[in-house]
């Protein structure tokens, strides 16, 4: 490679990138190997990163003796019902936002990025108390309607972007062809649109997967706990079992993070796009 | 279309392992840890407990202890069932019941922290239980858990499960006598510091309840009160004041004359003093007797026989005293049958044996006569050590002021240990901070019943500018298309910042509707000794956050792209690393880093540290350190945002710019100057106010690392608020801090819409 004669070593590089990967990476292995020590092993001097003798009683214990299965299922529902809400709700406005001119858009879609941005921490108590007015409080159903909601704007300006970038031909097309509003958008936009969407629901889901504040506030039965709080809830007390935290942490990651490693790129996209993208 | 192949193996898979998860922990058929009991029961009860009490105990052998005797319960009872919820830890079990009491949401049954009672007592939420509770049997219980629970009437609002009394544990090798009196401690253990290199003496003084309780004993040996008799606090007027001041000048003397470490700020968890003697680090700590058993399972046989128990020192070796505090069921059904059958079912789930099987595998103190009389375990040996010690016992005073008497003196404690305040001062301090709290608690509330007009217009305002933007007037506009999203958005989002800035003008209670509109939120929150300290915290953590995410993340960047240009393998594996930890739901973060954090040498951190010879380090234990702590695991989370959007940036650059450099042999500076900068500098402004706009408003990451401890000093602005509305109540001040975090919030958003937009002036408009 005769780049490399031009620009120098490698080996920096490449020790810097190991590095890097080592910093963001030994955390999170520590993690898993906590979650297959034994008590005794978790507070060994000196610590070790391979437990000496591994065990996978700390798994078995949270997926039978706890109620971590209930949180998995209960984030898999929420998580999935509000990204299906907010994929139904924004995919109609951002295609019209996107492929059609009116007086309002440019406002709308102000406000919309301005949305975007707003913490729902914020809103804590006011989100409360409506939802104790709807008596909602403690349903998932209030859980979805509130995530969605609040990632809708998001969700608007990824898929505008997707649509902005479609070629205007086709569209000219079925104009000429008579195509009315909902059948472009079914028949043309929609088919075209399955990277974005997937980047969307993706992003989606693993916003609502890790979703803290509002479940904290909004659940108070522990079978409606989602992965955070219910994660969250099994610190102790008086006392903290972390090896067993460790475990049912590792299993209410596993679903995002093989998401992640499948479709990482996607995540990036969803990443970038509602920062980047005008 | 490969996402769409992906989705459709990766879904399906994962919803059959949730459900095989589910079906395989359903086997058991009248204990599951949801349901106990026969699944086709007339009646459910609903049941909050405490995860160390219950099937659910993460200790296996509390967890069949109670599995069995929940099984027992369910065969004789096969028309009642169980949904039981096991609650988080303790302040934020307190705050769900007290919110769910104010909304009229509360289980049937719940097992509470015994002096949470005269909060629910004062509402008459709790349920008498003497109707469904024979006298006789009522008898077998020591005194103070019925008088304590007892109205002037006669009625008992709550059975006592267990009981507990604190303790000074000692290594008889290196502690010949145990200290009777603080000098004699204060003399002992500075020296075993010293000789041994170990905490010669350690004990809880984190933000919490424990901090308070174990050391009550100190106050009450001198004979001191911390209420009058109508339940006004006086801990802080005449000799009870002085007596407050001994016992934390004591406290800081056990840090000034090296007795105990600092990092006796950050115990928030017993299990911190067991580990502590478990890896031999600690001659004496004041414990729970409870921590009996652990240390018995930790230590070998031969470690374990080197320790002992004794009373509490005390400023006079001659007096004594212990808190005894412990647990309750109480039952809020009032349903005639409901509340017979919650009786019934505390009251077989405590009958003497099982309340002696309990015992023994939680370790705590039974309050049964028959079960100190009749098992051979509490008769003899350490049980009846216990037994001695607790004989001086004195329970908290059970009035609505101690857990605000206990909140001010969980932060004293942390003031005059950490040497932020003189003794004199935190009691003081803490005495007014009480004293405002009880008269704010008995001036009559000024609520103004019938209509209140202003409560609508939050709602109107929000319907109405959905409408306008909905029906500008003239032009035709998809609006079919565009209704779902703006309803959502009018009723979710405009409507809640509306109602926030209506809520700050009153005074309401979370979980009840306000009244009366008045500034008071506002004043009170700017004179709140507690609120410019976060605001500054707040600043740091933001600022700090900021600049170290910007700095790594462009620097991240630029290394990868460098090595891109340079074809070096491995850049993706590094993207990958870094943004996975940006996948990680915040919660997680937060418990990752406590883990890693961790205060003995078993922390990885601290492992490494003491391997550098820094020797263990007080990382969440302390101020200073802690905040650290906090940006950096926030920044560890945070960079992989800034390393995507400006290698994102980077990669924009085209290839000839970066060939001319090389060409004209530029610098490094000079590169970056010239070539990267002006290509990036729109990404790093955006990047700079998104990542001060999520930093502002982080919680969740915070919250399990350190809960905004230790004392209130990394309370940021979330915390703050969320504290004021989800555990005192207070939406009034809540909702005030949230208008000034809002504050903060509109610039920022607005600043960063115009940078997204690309143009610092009004967006375009387009027409049709």
């Amino acid at each position: 490679m005769s780049g490399s004669a031009r620009y120098g070593s490698r080996w920096p590089y490449v020790a810097a990138l190991v590095a890097i990967t080592l910093v963001f990476l030994v955390p999170q292995l520590w993690l898993l190997s906590l979650s297959f020590k034994e008590k005794s092993a978790v507070y060994q001097y000196p610590p070790r990163l391979i437990p000496d003798d591994p065990t996978t009683a700390n798994y078995v214990f949270a997926l039978l003796r706890t109620q971590v299965p209930w949180y998995l299922w209960n984030s898999f529902k929420v998580a999935g019902l509000s990204t299906l809400l907010t994929l139904a709700v924004s995919l109609p406005a951002a295609f019209v936002l996107s492929r059609e001119r009116f007086r309002a858009r440019g406002p709308i879609l102000g406000a919309l990025l301005g949305m975007q941005m707003l913490s729902p921490v914020v809103l804590l108590v006011p989100i409360y108390g409506l939802m104790q007015r709807l008596g909602l409080v403690d349903t998932h159903a209030g859980l979805v309607l509130v995530y969605a909601s609040l990632q809708v704007p998001l969700t608007i300006w990824l898929m505008k972007s997707f649509f902005d970038a479609l070629p205007p031909a086709l569209f000219d097309a079925a104009r000429v062809d008579g195509a009315g509003r909902w059948l472009t958008f079914r028949a043309i936009a929609l088919p075209l649109a399955g990277p974005g969407l997937a980047a969307a629901a993706i992003f989606n889901l693993a916003s609502y997967w890790a979703e803290f504040s509002l479940a904290l506030v909004l659940l108070d039965a522990q079978e409606r706990f989602t992965v955070p709080v219910g994660l969250f809830s099994l610190q102790g007390a008086y006392e903290t079992e972390w090896h067993i935290v460790a475990a049912a942490s590792i299993v209410g990651l596993l679903p995002v993070v093989a998401a992640f490693v499948l479709l990482q790129r996607y995540f990036i996209a969803g990443l970038t796009a509602g920062a980047v993208k005008g | 279309m490969s996402v769409l192949r992906h989705l459709r193996i990766v879904f399906p898979i994962a919803l059959l392992l949730c459900g095989l998860a589910r079906s395989a922990s359903a086997q058991p058929p009248l204990v599951t840890p949801i349901r106990v009991g026969n699944p086709e029961a007339r009646t459910t009860l609903t049941v909050w407990a405490q995860q160390d009490y219950s099937h659910l105990a993460s200790r296996p052998a509390i967890a069949q202890v109670f599995t069995d005797v929940f099984s027992d319960w369910a065969r004789a009872t096969p028309d009642v069932n169980l949904r039981v919820s096991v609650m988080p830890a303790l302040e934020q079990h307190k705050a769900k019941l007290l919110l769910a009491a104010s909304a009229g949401r509360l289980p049937d049954v719940a097992s509470i922290d015994s002096f949470w009672l005269p909060l629910f007592l004062d509402s008459g939420a709790v349920q008498p239980l003497d109707d469904y509770w024979p006298a006789e049997d009522r008898q077998d219980f020591l005194p103070f858990t019925i008088s304590t629970l007892s109205d002037p009437a006669g009625h008992v609002y709550g059975l006592w499960h267990e009981t507990d009394c604190r303790v000074l544990y000692y290594r008889k090798d290196l502690v010949p006598r145990a200290p009777r009196s603080w000098a004699e401690l204060l003399e002992i253990a500075p020296r075993i510091s010293r000789e041994q290199n170990i905490a010669g003496y350690l004990y809880n003084a984190g933000r919490w309840e424990a901090t308070v309780f174990d050391h009550l004993a100190m106050f009450w040996a001198q004979g001191g009160t911390l209420v009058d008799g109508a339940g006004r606090p006086v801990f802080g007027e005449g000799a009870d004041r002085q007596r407050m001041v001994n016992v934390l000048a004591f406290l800081r003397d056990t840090i000034r004359t090296g007795a105990s470490p600092r990092s006796v700020l950050a115990s928030m968890d017993y299990q911190q003093l067991t580990s502590a003697a478990a890896a031999g680090d600690v001659a004496m700590f004041l414990g729970g007797n409870w921590q009996l058993a652990d240390l018995k399972a930790n230590l070998s046989a031969e470690e374990f026989a080197k320790w002992d128990v004794a009373p509490i020192p005390q400023r006079d070796p001659a007096t004594s005293s212990t808190g005894t505090g412990g647990w309750i069921w109480v039952v809020f059904a009032t349903d005639p049958e409901r509340r017979r059958a919650a009786v019934e079912l505390i009251r077989r789930v405590e009958a003497p044996a099982n309340a002696a099987r309990i015992s023994e595998a939680t370790g705590h103190l039974p309050v049964r006569r028959s079960v100190y009389q009749q098992f051979p375990t509490f008769r003899e040996g350490w049980y009846a050590r216990f037994g001695e010690i607790v004989a001086s016992g004195q329970a908290r005073p059970a009035v609505p002021m101690y857990p605000a008497i206990s909140t001010e003196l969980q932060l004293a404690i942390g003031y005059a240990i950490s040497g932020d305040r003189t003794p004199e001062a935190a009691v003081d301090a803490a005495y007014a901070n009480v004293l405002q709290a009880w008269e704010r608690r008995n001036a009559a509330p000024a609520r103004r019943a019938g209509l209140d007009l202003l409560a609508w217009v939050p709602i109107v305002l929000a319907a109405g500018l959905i409408a306008w933007v909905l029906f500008p007037g003239r032009g035709p506009m998809p609006r079919a298309w565009l209704a779902p999203a703006a309803a959502l958005a009018g009723l979710f989002v405009l409507y809640p910042i509306f109602e926030l800035i209506r809520l700050a003008f009153t005074r309401a209670t979370t979980g009840q509707r306000g009244a009366g509109y008045t500034l008071e939120s506002f004043t009170e929150l700017f004179r709140d000794p507690h609120f410019w300290p976060m605001m500054g915290i707040t600043c740091l953590f933001v600022v700090a956050s900021v600049v170290l995410q910007l700095g790594l993340g462009f620097g991240m960047a630029y290394l990868m792209d460098g090595a891109r240009r340079r074809r070096v393998p491995g850049g993706l594996a590094a993207r990958v690393a870094v943004v996975s930890a940006w996948v990680v739901p915040g919660v997680l973060v937060g418990v990752l880093w406590k883990i890693l954090l961790m205060e003995n040498r078993s922390g990885l951190v601290n492992y490494w540290f003491t391997a550098l010879g820094v020797g263990p380090l007080p990382l969440l234990s302390t101020g200073s350190f802690a905040v650290v702590s906090l940006i950096i695991a926030n920044t560890w989370r945070g960079c992989a945002f800034s390393m995507v959007l400006q290698y994102a940036g980077l990669q924009r650059i085209p290839r000839e710019l970066h060939e001319a450099a090389d060409l004209e042999g530029a610098s490094m500076s000079q590169r970056l100057r010239v070539v990267v900068l002006p290509a990036v500098a729109p990404v790093i402004a955006l990047n700079a106010v998104l990542v001060t706009l999520y930093t502002f408003n982080t919680f969740d990451l915070i919250l399990p690392l350190t809960g905004g401890g230790p004392a209130r000093q990394t309370e940021v602005a979330s915390l703050f608020m969320y504290r004021l509305a989800f555990y005192d109540l207070d939406a009034g001040m809540a909702a005030a801090t949230a208008v000034v975090m809002l504050a903060f919030n509109v610039p920022l958003i607005w600043f960063a819409t115009r940078l997204a937009a690309g143009r610092p002036a009004r967006p375009a408009r387009v027409t049709a």
